[in-house]
């Protein structure tokens, strides 16, 4: 084992161990799984750490073993694709300006978005990736990833809003 | 680019907005609310998202994988411990090949020993050494034995292991062909006799210390075998 391996391996986990256990937790929904699934992560990027030879990869080689990682764990296969016109006919008129301060609710929404839409929507969130990005990590459509992320957005939207109104007439 | 280019874009991309975008959004009131909509929503939701990650997260995996990287290095020390039991095993069965093969000799009378000897020697019958006698009886000091007498021109002398223990392989020269001595130390016979197998005949002699063969061809000299038998038996002594 090589000194220089090694350190690699620490500057991986100190740079982005958090992020992706953020993305585990909204995978995986308990805090020990999330964990158990970046442990597991970062076992297999160091046995194929040789593989990486472009540090600007390390990130979405990370969140692609992870992704993995999880999918197996939860025996998930390959969804549908989706078609990009499924999009327009919904598109125009929907507004983003619902309550949406209480934290609280918007994390119980998450929970409740089908997983493959929470998946897209978090690699964008969290990761910061586009569409284009997450299809090439994915290994999907990038209609598919807009639909979905799109379709996660309007869910989470829907559920905040029904959410805002429940308060306000229990209220 | 219009409203429901942008909208798509917006809605799916919220954080990429390309100068196409950001043209159309100075110059449309209902896109830019809706931006400003979708903003302050991805920040909502990247709120929610940023949950707390539990201390010392980063000091378990780096601990985790250390441990398992000591396990690694004490499995891969018993792989090379197997390796090395292997390799101890083969040559163990390769050694006691050779000694089955000692124990098939055994099985073989010494007459036939003898003649599988020479045969799978036969190179030191084309030898021509020319040894002398004092060299010869150097060589056989450590059998307790040595010629008074010369017994002919030696072609050829060497050490080599005969059955139970080592003996003496010594080439002899005739008239017009060659005979081959076999000094065999600890191969005890009651009396002479003789044997004759394929292309070569054995005579065995009893010594003190064990016993000497005279291995020739058998449709050889029979005179020049008659003459080294009774040439060893005046010049042989044993120390």
């Amino acid at each position: 084992m090589s000194n220089n391996k090694q350190q690699t391996f620490e500057n991986l986990v100190r740079a982005y161990s958090s992020e992706l256990y953020r993305f585990a937790y909204w995978q995986c929904k308990n805090k020990d799984l999330a964990e158990d699934m970046l442990q597991e992560c970062f076992t297999r990027a160091w046995k194929s750490l040789h593989k990486l030879d472009d540090e600007n990869a390390a990130r979405a080689w990370l969140y692609t073993i992870l992704r993995r990682e999880i999918a197996r764990h939860f025996g998930r296969k390959q969804s549908d694709e989706l078609s990009l016109e499924e999009i327009d006919l919904e598109l125009l008129g929907t507004q983003y300006n619902c309550n949406v301060s209480d934290e609280i609710n918007l994390r119980q929404a998450f929970d409740k978005v089908p997983t493959d839409y929470r998946e897209a929507l978090m690699l964008q969130v969290l990761g910061g990736y586009t569409c284009d990005e997450i299809a090439e990590m994915t290994g999907s459509k990038v209609g598919t990833i807009m639909t979905r992320v799109f379709r996660a957005r309007q869910k989470l939207r829907q559920l905040l809003t029904r959410n805002t109104h429940h308060s306000v007439n229990t209220q | 680019m219009n409203c429901i280019d942008v909208h798509r874009k917006l809605a799916t991309d919220p954080a990429n907005r390309d100068e196409a975008v950001i043209t159309h959004l100075e110059q449309c009131s209902a896109c830019s609310s809706f931006a400003k909509s979708i903003d302050q929503f991805d920040n909502s939701l990247l709120n929610a998202a940023n949950v707390d990650v539990p201390d010392g997260l980063v000091e378990r995996i780096l601990l985790k994988q250390s441990f398992k990287q000591q396990r690694y290095q004490r499995n891969n020390r018993f792989k090379f411990y197997g390796l090395v039991a292997s390799i101890i095993l083969v040559v163990g069965v390769s050694l006691n090949l050779k000694n089955f093969n000692i124990i098939l000799n055994h099985t073989l009378s010494l007459e036939e020993v003898a003649i599988n000897h020479v045969t799978s020697e036969i190179d030191h019958l084309h030898e021509k050494k020319n040894i002398q006698l004092a060299k010869l009886n150097t060589m056989l000091q450590p059998f307790n034995l040595k010629f008074k007498n010369k017994i002919g021109q030696i072609n050829y002398a060497g050490s080599c292991p005969i059955r139970k223990s080592r003996g003496v392989h010594i080439v002899v020269q005739g008239e017009k062909e060659t005979a081959t001595l076999l000094v065999m130390p600890g191969e005890y016979i009651q009396s002479r006799k003789s044997h004759t197998k394929g292309d070569f005949t054995t005579t065995l002699l009893p010594t003190d210390n064990g016993s000497i063969a005279i291995v020739s061809n058998k449709n050889g000299e029979a005179e020049f075998v008659k003459e080294l038998e009774k040439d060893l038996k005046n010049s042989i002594h044993f120390i």
